[in-house]
């Protein structure tokens, strides 16, 4: 019997309300994730993949944006029930995120020791130096060489990836069930991010956080997770297993963009690609938001197609899954 | 060959004039306001109702709005406020809107030169510019009428004198921060003559900060002319000049003369704002993105 | 085993010939005393035939944007040589050069920075083309029309605003004005890397097909590997300034010989779950070129250091043909026993 889902997202609905109409960043998605578990968001500019993270966090931009359907259960209870103070409660400590660029995300005025030790603050009321002590253990756990050394240290004197693990450590700082990771390794250079990567399923392995992995780069959903929700222009089209969905992708909009990602054992002459762009989200087509761009696109497409069950644990939504076409 | 969905229809046919025009969003309240100074300028004789140089000292002091003669006021020497500041709107013409337009073009032309070439030019303009910020613009201007004289014309080169340089300093700002853009570095690299990168890719984009810091100096620049005046450095007394009325209005204010720099004021915060407006929509004007599409 | 410094085609489009770009680093407000070098490009060398692509591959601060930077004459070279056509750059007569800025041109990462927001697209894309060339305003607006249907956008576009576009299309604008004076060598730095995973196979095949269309020569800065693979002639791989290893992308790929190259190749993502690489993680960050290490630099963080490393600079070394390598591995002695574990 599998415990319950530590994070478990049902029909969320972000919108966002603007003078040339209405925005539906994030659309009708359902997902969960389990202890120690990673579920990988994939997807593109425009397909509300961060969007999501915000809302389960609560802090969806308004007063234009709301969200206004769905469920977020976090440990059982309905988040979007909660008021602002019970949200922060949760926020940095049950639920926490990491974001794509470590330099906005440190307060560049203040030491690496002085903000680590602000996290901790906030569940001990220990001395200083029992503080100081916990912020060098946690710098240690991200593997920062000479920790006692960096306390002392500003954003700025250190590198991208330093950077992004001091992040990491205040993340994790209040041991969270849940690790929101937006992008992190995006702009790291590969040896780096192979590092800081491994880092992360390590300090998953000791804590058993679960991590919404949020990313547009398959490799890093190779590597790190264990289960994928692909969006496309704010609905979940595909979810699966990582090996079902590499395997045996059902909508085309994932297959097209596994087939256009060129391999670096293999030498071809074309690469196939997706025609058109990403949508933008006030302009969206009726029906099936792919349709326009979809090899396969037919008239039953102007509907929106509901979701097929393909497999154990692998849903879609597309027409062609839908009986005979 | 891989075709890309179009982003945007094919363009429509024309419109009409009037569409045009109601596209463009002039702002009337600005046009409106600058229109009127200019007509006043022109045609101020035949529209101010005395001799605005005229002293009557029978008649000083009279409060506005008790008869048509002085429909508001007169001053200390008993000159008809109405007519002065009708005829105040000569002076801008004369002295502001010269002086400004010359120190926005030696300005701004120091400021693109200065940011682009760098090193040893930038430096050599930057502490002429410094320099001439640090002067006080009264000892500038005592300066240039100690060599030149007194009157218009010396008001002129004194208030161009010293507006310039801030307009250098923050275009130069401006330039700094553009020229390492990957847009100006591609120019670079197509063998684009430097005048022209100035030209086609650094100016339109200072252009906004151009328009901002006009909008603050016009203010700025009425009230140093005004200065100058009343220091005797420049106009001649009883020349009608707003920034010279508000100047002298100053020993009536708590009584029996508290007209006398109201209206200049409000004349001058008028047009104050008015540049402003003019400023911001001019600047969202040749903004492309908030064009509408044709 | 053959030593080489470089392949010095003279007949190449371009050839580089011990690149060195120093910068010094100041100290001091009015009396600046020069306290350190930053030594971003260290005796670069190779070259680019034409109608073909070469990329330079390696992580920040390896020193491939400083050395497209001198190619394309943005900043003038420390020391060394670049040839263009058999004549040596910093003895080009202003003629040459002028003539030189039409033929080489540049695409950069950046769609957003890389077109100027008031220009319309017609502009941005003829400026090239108006700087070199007298034409009336029928030819130039002919131009930029085929222009922009060569890179798959409309000539309708032209009168459009750079905003109105999408990151991809904006890229496309960004080739259709590099293209306009008909070059020979593009540079092209990370040209997709900015653009959604979706619209990157459509500019990578746009790209490809301009080469084989204008016999154009790319010099491809790139980190993406398999980009690098799917596009590339030759590949150099550089650290810390120098280039460490240089092969064709069948080569280097599938038979790296360099330990850097290695930790790279491993630091590459797999392509599927199943493909788990043996990960050579290396230790320690990036070195910074203000201090680079003696001998070999990269030897604090090769797993598989040893003596001559930390005090001798190793040698270019031609392991197979076509592929050489910067490494103490395969010098004098050693050279044998691991050409042949490589293999």
């Amino acid at each position: 019997m599998q415990e319950d889902p530590v994070l478990k997202v049902e029909d969320l609905r972000t919108h966002f309300f603007t003078r040339s109409g209405v925005v539906k960043a994030v659309d009708g998605i359902s997902f969960e994730v389990g202890r120690g578990e990673t579920l990988g968001i994939v997807g593109e500019s425009g397909s509300g993949k961060s969007m999501t993270a915000w809302s389960i966090l609560g802090l969806v931009p308004q007063p234009a944006g709301k969200i206004v359907g769905g469920k977020i259960m976090y440990l059982g209870e309905d988040l979007l029930q909660k008021d602002e103070s019970e949200m922060r409660e949760i926020r940095g400590k049950g639920i926490c995120m990491v974001m794509q660029d470590p330099l906005t995300s440190l307060n560049p005025v203040f030491t690496i020791g002085n903000q680590l030790i602000e996290s901790l603050k906030m569940d001990n009321k220990d001395s200083k130096p029992t503080l100081i002590q916990k912020a060098t253990q946690l710098l240690a756990n991200v593997r920062i060489p000479a920790p006692e050394s960096r306390l002392s240290v500003f954003p700025h004197q250190m590198s991208g990836g330093m950077r992004q693990r001091v992040v990491g450590a205040i993340a994790m700082a209040r041991s969270p069930n849940v690790l929101i990771a937006d992008e992190p390794t995006t702009s790291l250079d590969a040896t780096i991010q192979l590092q800081y990567l491994q880092l992360l399923k390590e300090i998953q392995a000791e804590t058993g956080a679960a991590i919404l992995f949020i990313t547009h780069d398959f490799g890093v959903v190779a590597r790190m997770c264990d289960r994928v929700a692909v969006m496309y222009a704010g609905k979940i089209v595909e979810q699966a297993s990582v090996l079902e969905l590499f395997d045996n992708p059902q909508h085309p909009y994932t297959e097209a963009l596994l087939k256009s990602v060129p391999d670096l054992n293999e030498d071809v002459d074309f690469l196939p690609s997706i025609e058109g762009q990403p949508p933008t989200l006030d302009d969206l087509p009726e029906g099936c938001s792919f349709a326009p761009r979809c090899p396969y696109a037919f008239d039953k497409c102007n509907v929106y197609p509901g979701e097929s069950s393909v497999g154990e644990d692998h849903v879609a939504s597309c027409w062609r899954l839908d009986g005979a076409n | 060959m891989a075709t890309a969905d179009t982003v945007l229809a094919q363009p429509s046919g024309t419109s009409s004039i009037w569409k045009k025009i109601q596209d463009l969003r002039l702002p009337w309240f600005p046009i409106a306001i600058l229109s009127i100074i200019v007509f006043l300028a022109i045609f101020a004789p035949l529209v101010a109702p005395a001799d605005p140089k005229k002293n009557d000292i029978l008649q000083r002091l009279n409060p506005p709005f008790q008869t048509t003669e002085n429909l508001l006021g007169t001053d200390g020497l008993g000159k008809d406020v109405l007519s002065r500041l009708i005829f105040g709107a000569r002076t801008i013409m004369k002295v502001t809107l010269p002086s400004m337009v010359v120190a926005i073009l030696v300005g701004t032309t120091v400021g693109l030169v200065a940011g682009y070439a760098g090193k040893w030019v930038d430096s050599l303009l930057m502490r002429i510019t410094d320099a001439v910020m640090g002067f006080p613009s009264i000892l500038v201007a005592l300066l240039i009428v100690s060599l030149v004289g007194t009157g218009l014309v010396p008001v002129l080169i004194a208030v161009t004198a010293t507006t310039w340089a801030r307009f250098a300093r923050m275009i130069r700002g401006e330039v700094l921060s553009n020229r390492d853009r990957d847009f100006v570095t591609l120019a670079r690299i197509s063998g684009v003559s430097p005048a022209m990168i100035i030209w086609r890719h650094l100016f339109p984009n200072v252009v906004n900060t151009l328009m901002v810091i006009t909008s603050i100096t016009v203010g700025q620049v009425i009230l140093l002319v005004a200065s100058l005046s009343f220091l005797g450095l420049g106009l001649k007394p009883g020349e009608p000049a707003w920034g010279v009325m508000v100047a002298e209005g100053r020993n009536y204010i708590n009584g029996n003369g508290w007209w006398l720099s109201l209206f200049p004021g409000i004349i001058i915060t008028v047009v104050v704002m008015a540049f402003n407006l003019l400023g911001d929509w001019l600047r969202d004007f040749l903004d492309p993105k908030l064009r509408r599409s044709r | 085993m053959v030593q080489t410094n470089g392949h010095a085609d003279p007949e190449a489009l371009i050839r580089l010939d011990g690149l060195k770009k120093h910068y010094p680093v100041l100290k001091g407000i009015v009396f600046q005393k020069t306290v350190g070098v930053v030594k971003a490009v260290d005796g670069v060398s190779f070259s680019i035939p034409e109608g073909q692509t070469y990329s330079l591959v390696g992580e920040s601060g390896c020193g491939k944007t400083t050395t497209s930077r001198q190619i394309l004459m943005v900043e003038p070279p420390t020391e060394g040589e670049i040839y263009y056509q058999g004549t040596a750059m910093n003895k080009f007569t202003s003629e040459q050069r002028k003539d030189f800025h039409s033929s080489v041109q540049a695409v950069f990462q950046d769609p957003w920075s890389s077109l100027n927001p008031r220009m319309r697209v017609d502009a941005i894309v003829s400026e090239p083309l108006i700087t070199h060339q007298n034409l009336t305003k029928e030819e130039v607006k002919k131009q930029v029309g085929e222009l922009l249907e060569v890179v798959g956008l409309h000539a309708f576009h032209a009168d459009r605003y750079p905003h109105e576009f999408s990151g991809g299309q904006r890229q496309r604008i960004a080739i259709a004005r590099a293209l306009s004076t008909r070059p020979k060598l593009m540079v092209l730095d990370e040209p997709v890397s900015a653009l959604d995973v979706s619209i990157r196979a459509q500019i990578l095949n746009l790209l490809k097909e301009l080469q084989q269309t204008y016999n154009l020569s790319y010099l491809l800065i790139a980190h993406n590997l398999a980009t690098v693979r799917y596009m590339s002639h030759r590949v150099g791989v550089m650290y810390l300034g120098k280039i460490i290893e240089e092969a064709n992308p069948q080569d280097l790929f599938g038979n790296p010989l360099h330990p850097y190259t290695k930790a790279l190749i491993s630091a590459s993502l797999p392509a599927h779950p199943n493909l788990q690489r043996e990960e050579i993680v290396l230790t320690g960050e990036v070195p910074s070129p203000l201090n680079p290490p003696d001998g070999c630099t990269f030897h604090p963080r090769c797993p598989v250091a040893f003596e001559p490393c930390n005090t001798d600079i190793p040698v270019m070394q031609e392991v197979t043909p076509g592929h050489i390598v910067n490494c103490h591995l395969f010098t004098g002695a050693e050279a044998t026993s691991s050409a042949a574990a490589a293999s």
